[in-house]
C-alpha cells in the first residue's frame, strides 16, 4: 500500500513536471511568426497550436491532481491518519493545494499562462518531498490528536495553495507590466485573479492560526507562544492583511499591489520552511 | 449613502475623514482623524509583521527572564558571540524580547485605538446602507456606475412588476419608490456588509482576550511532581496534585510514543478528581487546566532525627540541572531546613557519582550543614540527621494553567471567521432601476449594480436584463436592450470583475 502511494506520487510527479514544461512552452515560446506581427492565417494557426499544446498542459496538471490525491489517501490509510505527519507527506499535500487551487482558477478564469508561473512551484515542492525521507513515522505524543492534525494542516493546505496561485498571478502581472506580450492575459484581469485568490485563501489562513492555536492551547495549555511557526504564519497572514486593506481601502492596484503579493508568498514559503532553520514547537516533526 | 458615491464604483461606503473639510486647528479632530485613517492601519499592521519577523530571525530570552535582571544578564553573555557588537545594542532596543517589547505594546495599543476609530467611523454609513438603503439613485448614476444596462420595457406597472418578481426570484430583497418616475432598489447579501464589522470587532476581542489572561490569568509552567508525592498548586487556589504514577513509552525506533500521569486533585484536601494526563488530553478543573508539559527523575528521600522519628518522607524531583547532573531541592520545615540532592550524570562520564548513589547537601539559614554521597538504602548522618536515598522514581511535569482569556479568544475566533466569510463569501449586491415612462406609452428602465468583491456581477446583469427582455415587451417585437450610451463592450461589463471580455488576443482560449 505505501508501495503504491509512492508509485502514485512518482507518477504525479512527472505529470505535474511534464504539465509544466509545456505550461511555460504555452506562454513564453515566442513564435516567428507571432513576434513578426503577422496577422491573418498564419497567427491563427500558430494561436491553435498553442491552445492544443495548453490544453494538453491542463490534462497532464489535471492528471497529476488525481495521482496526489491517489499517493495521499493510500499514504493516509497506512498511517492511519491525515497524511500531514512530516515533511514528506506535508510537501506533497502542499503540491496538491497548489496543483488544486491552480485548475480551479484556470478553469473559473480561462487563465492558462498561469500555469507557467504557478506550476513550476509545485514541481518545485514535489522534487523537494522526493528529497527528504518518505518513511512512515509514528506520531509523537504532540501530534496525537487526529482531528486536529488533520484539519489544522488541511486548511493549511487551501490557503497556501491559494497564496500560490496569487503570486502565480502578481508574477505574471509585473512581466506583462514590462513586456505586455500580446497573447498573455491582460494586467487587468491578473490583478483581479491575484485579488480573488487572496480572498480566498485569506479567511483559511486565519483558521490555519485559529485552529493551531486550540491545539496548542490543548497540547501545551497555552493559545499563543511566539514560536517561530506561528509568529511567521502570523506575519503572513498581517502581510495580506495587509495586502487587503491597501486595495479596499487605498484603492492600491497594479504594481505594489503585485510586489506586496510577492512578499506575501515568500512569507508563505517561509512559514513552510521555517522550522527547517529555527526551532521551537513545531520541530519535532520537521514541521 | 450619497448618490455620489453609487458613481464611484470600487470606493467604501465610508471613506474615514479624509473626505471631511479642513476646518481650523481642532487638536481632538487631528486626533480622531489621525486615529482613523487607514494609512496608519496599515503601518502598524505592517509593522507588527516586521516586528514579529525579528522575533523569529534574532534569538529571542526566554518568556520568563526580564530585561534588566541579572538571569537576563547572564542569557545576554550567552548570546554575544553570535551578535558581537550589535549585542548591546540590540538589547537595548529590547528586539532580544521583541514579542512582549515596549515597541509591540505600543504598535498593539494604537493598532486597537485605530480599528475602534475606524469602525465608529464607518458605522452609520454601514448601518444606512444595510438597513436605510437609498431607493432612489440619481441620475449620475445611471450614466457612470460600473455595471449598467438600458432596457425597454411594457407599461410602468407591468415594467416595475417584472423587475421586481425577477430579483425577487434571485432572492434580492426589493425596495421601490413610486411616483411620476418610479426606483426601484434591489440587494442581496445585505449583512454581508456587517462582516467587516464583526471582522474588526473581533480583532479587538482578540487583543482583549490577550490582556485578560496577561491579567487574571497564572501559569506555573515547572510543575513537578514525583511519583508518589502530593504538591500543593498554590496561587490561592487550595489545590493539591497526587501524581500516582508517570509512564513514558517509546516506539521499536526510538521516537517517543506517550507521555501520561495518573493524577488525583485535592480540592481543600477533598478529592475531587482523578484523570490520566496525556499531552492532548489535559485536566481541567474550576477552570485550571493540567497539561502534561515533561518529566524526569526524581528520588524518595526519607530523614529521621536522633530519636529514629521520621521528620521527612517524599519525593524529590530532579527537575533541575547543574552542569550535566541533574539537581533537586527539598525542605524540612521542622528544622528549617533547605537541601539539594544531586544525581548522577547520565552515562558513563560521571565517575565521582555513579548510578545508584546521589549526594545530598544541607543548608540551614543559608550556611552549609554538611553533605555526602548516598548509596541506596544506606543511611547516612548528615548534621545530625539519618538521611536515606530510598529508591529512584520518576517526577511528572506539570503546566498549570488559569487562563479567563482564552474563552473570549475563542469567542473572537468564531466572530472573526463568520465576519471574513460574510465580507469575502457573501459580498453585498445592490441594483438600481429608474422606470421612466416614454411619450409612446413604453417604460425606459435604466438599471446600475454595484459591488465590490462579486466577479460573477457583470454576468448577473447580463442574465438578468435578457430573461426580463425575454419576457417581451408588448407592443415591440425586439425587446430593446442596448449598452450604456458611450460605453464600449469592454466598459460594459467591468474589466476588472473577471469578465472574460477583456481578454486580449485569439491565442488563449479556455
Amino acid at each position: 500500500m505505501d508501495k503504491m502511494s509512492q508509485y502514485s506520487f512518482v507518477a504525479a510527479f512527472i505529470s505535474v513536471a511534464l504539465a509544466t514544461v509545456l505550461y511555460i512552452v504555452y506562454a513564453f515560446a515566442v513564435r516567428r511568426q507571432l513576434s513578426a506581427g503577422g496577422s491573418g492565417t498564419g497567427t491563427v494557426a500558430v494561436a491553435s497550436g498553442r491552445g492544443e499544446l495548453g490544453s494538453y498542459g491542463t490534462t497532464l496538471a489535471a492528471l497529476g491532481f488525481v495521482f496526489l490525491t491517489l499517493s495521499l489517501i493510500l499514504r493516509a490509510v497506512v498511517t492511519g491518519h491525515g497524511p500531514f505527519a512530516n515533511m514528506y507527506e506535508f510537501s506533497i499535500a502542499f503540491g496538491w493545494g497548489i496543483v488544486g487551487a491552480y485548475l480551479y482558477f484556470e478553469r473559473r478564469y480561462r487563465l492558462r499562462a498561469l500555469g507557467a508561473v504557478v506550476m513550476p512551484v509545485a514541481t518545485l515542492l514535489l522534487w523537494y518531498a522526493s528529497t527528504v525521507p518518505s518513511d512512515v513515522q509514528p506520531l509523537v505524543p504532540a501530534l496525537q490528536n487526529s482531528l486536529l492534525l488533520t484539519v489544522h494542516v488541511a486548511v493549511a493546505i487551501v490557503a497556501y495553495g491559494t497564496f500560490a496561485v496569487s503570486f502565480g498571478a502578481a508574477a505574471l502581472y509585473l512581466f506583462q507590466r514590462e513586456y505586455d506580450v500580446m497573447w498573455l492575459p491582460a494586467t487587468d484581469l491578473l490583478d483581479e485573479v491575484g485579488y480573488r485568490a487572496v480572498v480566498v485563501g485569506f479567511p483559511f489562513m486565519a483558521l490555519v492560526i485559529i485552529l493551531g492555536a486550540v491545539w496548542a492551547d490543548v497540547a501545551w495549555g497555552s493559545y499563543w507562544s511566539w514560536d517561530p511557526k506561528e509568529t511567521a504564519s502570523l506575519v503572513t497572514w498581517l502581510i495580506y492583511g495587509g495586502y487587503l486593506h491597501a486595495r479596499a481601502i487605498r484603492g492600491w492596484r497594479g504594481t505594489r499591489s503585485a510586489v506586496l503579493l510577492l512578499v506575501g508568498f515568500g512569507a508563505t514559503l517561509f512559514t513552510y520552511f521555517g522550522n527547517l532553520f529555527f526551532g521551537g514547537l513545531h520541530s519535532y516533526a520537521g514541521l | 449613502m450619497s448618490d455620489t458615491d453609487l458613481s464611484r464604483q470600487p470606493t467604501p461606503p465610508a471613506r474615514a475623514s479624509a473626505d471631511v473639510e479642513p476646518a481650523g486647528f481642532d487638536p481632538v479632530d487631528q486626533l480622531w482623524r489621525l486615529f482613523s485613517s487607514v494609512k496608519l492601519a496599515l503601518g502598524l499592521i505592517l509593522g507588527i509583521a516586521a516586528l514579529s519577523l525579528v522575533s523569529v530571525l534574532l534569538v529571542q530570552a526566554p518568556g520568563d527572564v526580564a530585561p534588566g535582571s541579572a538571569e537576563y544578564a547572564a542569557w545576554l553573555q550567552r548570546v554575544r558571540p553570535r551578535y558581537g557588537a550589535l549585542t548591546d545594542v540590540l538589547a537595548a532596543l529590547q528586539l532580544f524580547s521583541a514579542a512582549n517589547s515596549p515597541w509591540m505594546r505600543l504598535l498593539l495599543s494604537v493598532l486597537t485605538a485605530n480599528t475602534v476609530v475606524c469602525t465608529l467611523n464607518r458605522w452609520p454609513r454601514i448601518w444606512r446602507t444595510v438597513f436605510r438603503p437609498t431607493v432612489r439613485a440619481s441620475d449620475a448614476t445611471f450614466e457612470s456606475a460600473s455595471q449598467r444596462q438600458e432596457l425597454t420595457l411594457g407599461r410602468p406597472g407591468d415594467a416595475v412588476a417584472a423587475l421586481r418578481s425577477a430579483f425577487a426570484r434571485r432572492g434580492f430583497r426589493v425596495l421601490v419608490e413610486d411616483g411620476p418616475t418610479t426606483y426601484l432598489y434591489a440587494d442581496r447579501h445585505r449583512l454581508g456588509r456587517l462582516g467587516t464589522l464583526l471582522t474588526h470587532l473581533a480583532v479587538i476581542l482578540v487583543l482583549a482576550g490577550a490582556l485578560v489572561t496577561s491579567l487574571w490569568g497564572f501559569r506555573n509552567p515547572e510543575f513537578a511532581v514525583p511519583e508518589g508525592s502530593t504538591r500543593q498548586v498554590g496561587f490561592g487556589t487550595g489545590l493539591a496534585v497526587k501524581a500516582e504514577a508517570f509512564v513514558d513509552e517509546y516506539y521499536p525506533e526510538g521516537p517517543p510514543k506517550d507521555y501520561r500521569s495518573d493524577l488525583v486533585l485535592y480540592d481543600k484536601g477533598v478529592e475531587v478528581k482523578r484523570q490520566t494526563v496525556r499531552v492532548n488530553e489535559p485536566m481541567s478543573y474550576g477552570g485550571i487546566r493540567f497539561h502534561q508539559a515533561f518529566f524526569g527523575p526524581a528520588v524518595v528521600l526519607q530523614v529521621r532525627d536522633e530519636a529514629g522519628k521520621v521528620i521527612f518522607d517524599d519525593g524529590v524531583a530532579l527537575a533541575y540541572s547543574m552542569g550535566d547532573r541533574p539537581l533537586g531541592h527539598f525542605d524540612v520545615p521542622d528544622r528549617k531546613l533547605a537541601g539539594y540532592v544531586i544525581g548522577p550524570a547520565s552515562g558513563p562520564g560521571d565517575t565521582s557519582l555513579r548510578a545508584g548513589q546521589v549526594r545530598v547537601d544541607v543548608l540551614k539559614d543559608g550556611s552549609r550543614v554538611g553533605g555526602d554521597v548516598l548509596d541506596q538504602g544506606q543511611p547516612k548522618t548528615i548534621g545530625g540527621l539519618s538521611y536515606t536515598f530510598v529508591r529512584e522514581r520518576q517526577f511528572t511535569g506539570l503546566q498549570v494553567v488559569k487562563d479567563p482569556g482564552a474563552p473570549v479568544i475563542w469567542v473572537a475566533s468564531a466572530v472573526m471567521v463568520a465576519g471574513m466569510m460574510a465580507v469575502f463569501y457573501f459580498p453585498h449586491r445592490r441594483y438600481w432601476a429608474r422606470c421612466r415612462t416614454r411619450p409612446d406609452g413604453q417604460t425606459q428602465v435604466s438599471l446600475a449594480g454595484v459591488a465590490r468583491r462579486h466577479p460573477g456581477f457583470a454576468d448577473e446583469l447580463g442574465k438578468l436584463v435578457e430573461e426580463l427582455s425575454g419576457r417581451g415587451a408588448p407592443g415591440g417585437g425586439r425587446p430593446a436592450s442596448r449598452r450604456a450610451p458611450g460605453a464600449p463592450a469592454a466598459a460594459m461589463a467591468s474589466p476588472s470583475k473577471g469578465s472574460s471580455s477583456s481578454r486580449r488576443g485569439g491565442g488563449h482560449n479556455g
